[in-house]
């Protein structure tokens, strides 16, 4: 057996030429996007406010910081993207490590099932935002997303969306990335000075009180740390498997630690800011704000940006449509970047580009269909996947470089550098990584258990469709593993 | 004003994001010479 299983597979790892600092915005530009506007102000509004956040700061220092080392480690270490990099990382159980790392390119490809949609619905908010269409004397923000989310328009756009990313990533088109790298500070600073403008209004302090003053009762409620569990790993990108493939491209002196850091602080940011600018922004202007954050639901920041532009007076036609633009690529860019993990699963398998691209592409717009027409399918698949999902992925990653291997042989290669870490990891790394073994299990139960049982029956979990949703992820797990052990035999055999 | 701790927090985001922009560019620097040498 020794002989058909060799130490490493050999991985076709992209060699890159930029600087550490072109590096660190364009993983920041992945991870910035979607997720830290649309579904970071939907869920902290939704799920505690202040306790939300509270509870996301923790998940920053458990889960956030240290699984975003381990997961750049396994690319860097292990020389190779979701299949290989595990296998080549792990010292045993070669074949489960390279499953953990396709079970997050697999989760990542079932999010992009659903982010074609959302970056259709910001592209269509840039292209109103151009044409200034909120500045209308009669224009209505509600009435004009319930007048498009979900409607075959948005749909078309979505579509758009899904085909341009099979552009993108089939024929490899580079310009697009390097236009996001200066767009991410510009974002960054645009999203900044709209947070300063909303906390300046009338009325937002109240906002601020819901939204930065955590409530401890809320604490006891597992919808709370669960919900900004899976939004710490879903707007970095933990676990999705992309930092499997940006650690396979650094270079020996590139400092994990500091771009992992930097991930984290970075996302965090911008999503604090926008929070900031879109949840008190309802205080200010609306006398029912607890009654129209549950109404606005997933479509809360479509609804209150365009508000907050207006309330700008002249300079918010300009502001609006250079924020849009900047926003789009953001989304757009993490589309691409989502793509090509999920792709690059399917090469490491063998198929070449184009074709991988344009499965992968088609396969997650029909898959993902339902969740354009009907938001009740849309936070079906961002349960399953951005919650469930996900958050088994953190296992993988902690089993992989804990478990599959010696973690204090991990933590030496990660400093290993000419160059002075960032963070000196200690043995403090390696009990966080370790906690991340059972953390994620340990809520999820607490989650079932209080959101079925207590609450009810159906309550806390949508049981009638999440549940058969875990089947299939199960399912689909098996095959998976199957799958893969056929592929890396018959790689091995071809060496 | 208890929500003064955690708007000090956003804005420490914000301070620590433009810090890791200014140490990438520094590592950078660093690197090229070691490379040199």
């Amino acid at each position: 057996m020794a002989s058909r299983s060799p130490s490493s597979l050999i991985a076709r790892t992209i060699e890159r030429t930029w600087s550490s600092f072109v590096l660190l915005m364009t993983v920041v530009g992945w991870s910035v996007g979607a997720g830290n506007y649309w579904r970071f102000s939907w869920r902290a509004a939704n799920y505690g406010g202040g306790t939300f956040l509270l509870t996301y700061l923790i998940w920053l220092i458990i889960v956030g910081f240290p699984l975003t080392v381990a997961e750049y480690a396994i690319g860097k270490l292990g020389r190779g993207g979701p299949l290989h990099g595990p296998y080549n990382l792990a010292e045993r159980s070669k074949k489960i490590a390279s499953f953990g790392g396709m079970w997050m390119a697999w989760c990542c490809f079932m999010i992009m099932c659903y982010y074609w949609v959302v970056t259709g619905w910001i592209f269509y908010y840039m292209l109103h935002a151009i044409a200034g269409t909120f500045f209308a004397p009669d224009f209505d923000a509600s009435a004009f997303w319930k007048a498009f989310g979900y409607t075959p328009v948005s749909l078309g756009v979505g579509a758009l969306m899904a085909f341009l990313s099979i552009l993108v990533t089939a024929f490899g088109i580079k310009g697009i990335g390097q236009v996001a790298r200066f767009m991410f500070p510009l974002l960054f600073i645009f999203t900044v000075g709209l947070a300063i403008f909303t906390v300046t209004l009338p009325g937002a302090e109240k906002g601020l009180e819901f939204y930065m003053i955590p409530r401890p009762e809320a604490l006891a409620d597992p919808s709370t740390w669960m919900q900004s569990l899976s939004q710490v790993i879903w707007s970095i990108g933990i676990a999705w498997g992309f930092f499997i493939c940006a650690g396979a491209w650094m270079r020996r002196n590139d400092d994990i630690t500091l771009i992992s850091f930097g991930n984290v602080v970075n996302d965090s940011a911008v999503a604090w800011m926008a929070g900031t600018a879109i949840i008190p922004l309802i205080f200010a202007i609306s006398a029912t704000p607890y009654e129209d954050i549950k109404a606005a639901a997933e479509g809360l920041a479509f609804i209150v940006l365009p508000q907050l532009f207006r309330k700008m007076g002249v300079a918010g036609h300009a502001y609006a449509a250079f924020f849009f633009i900047a926003f789009w690529f953001a989304a757009f860019t993490s589309l691409i970047t989502i793509h090509e993990t999920s792709l690059r699963a399917l090469k490491d398998l063998g198929l070449k580009t184009p074709y991988a691209a344009t499965i992968t592409g088609v396969l997650a717009f029909v898959c993902g269909l339902p969740t354009a027409l009907s938001s009740a399918w849309l936070d079906y698949y961002d349960t399953v996947w951005g919650v469930v999902g996900l958050s088994i992925g953190l296992v993988f990653i902690a089993l992989i470089t804990s478990y599959f291997t010696d973690i204090a042989k991990v933590r030496q290669s990660v400093m290993d550098m000419d160059i002075r870490p960032f963070v000196r990891l200690g043995k403090w790394w390696d009990y966080l990584v370790r906690v991340n073994l059972v953390i994620p299990i340990i809520f999820f139960v607490w989650w079932i258990v209080y959101g079925e049982w207590i609450r009810g029956w159906g309550v806390g979990l949508h049981t009638y469709y999440t549940f058969p949703g875990m089947v299939i992820l199960i399912i689909g797990g098996i095959i998976m593993y199957f799958l893969i052990s056929k592929a890396i035999e018959v790689q091995i055999r071809g060496r | 004003m208890a929500w003064v701790p955690f708007f000090i927090i956003a804005w420490l985001f914000v301070i620590a994001s433009f810090y890791t922009w200014y140490r990438a560019a520094e590592n950078e620097k660093r690197i090229r010479q070691i490379e040199r040498r």
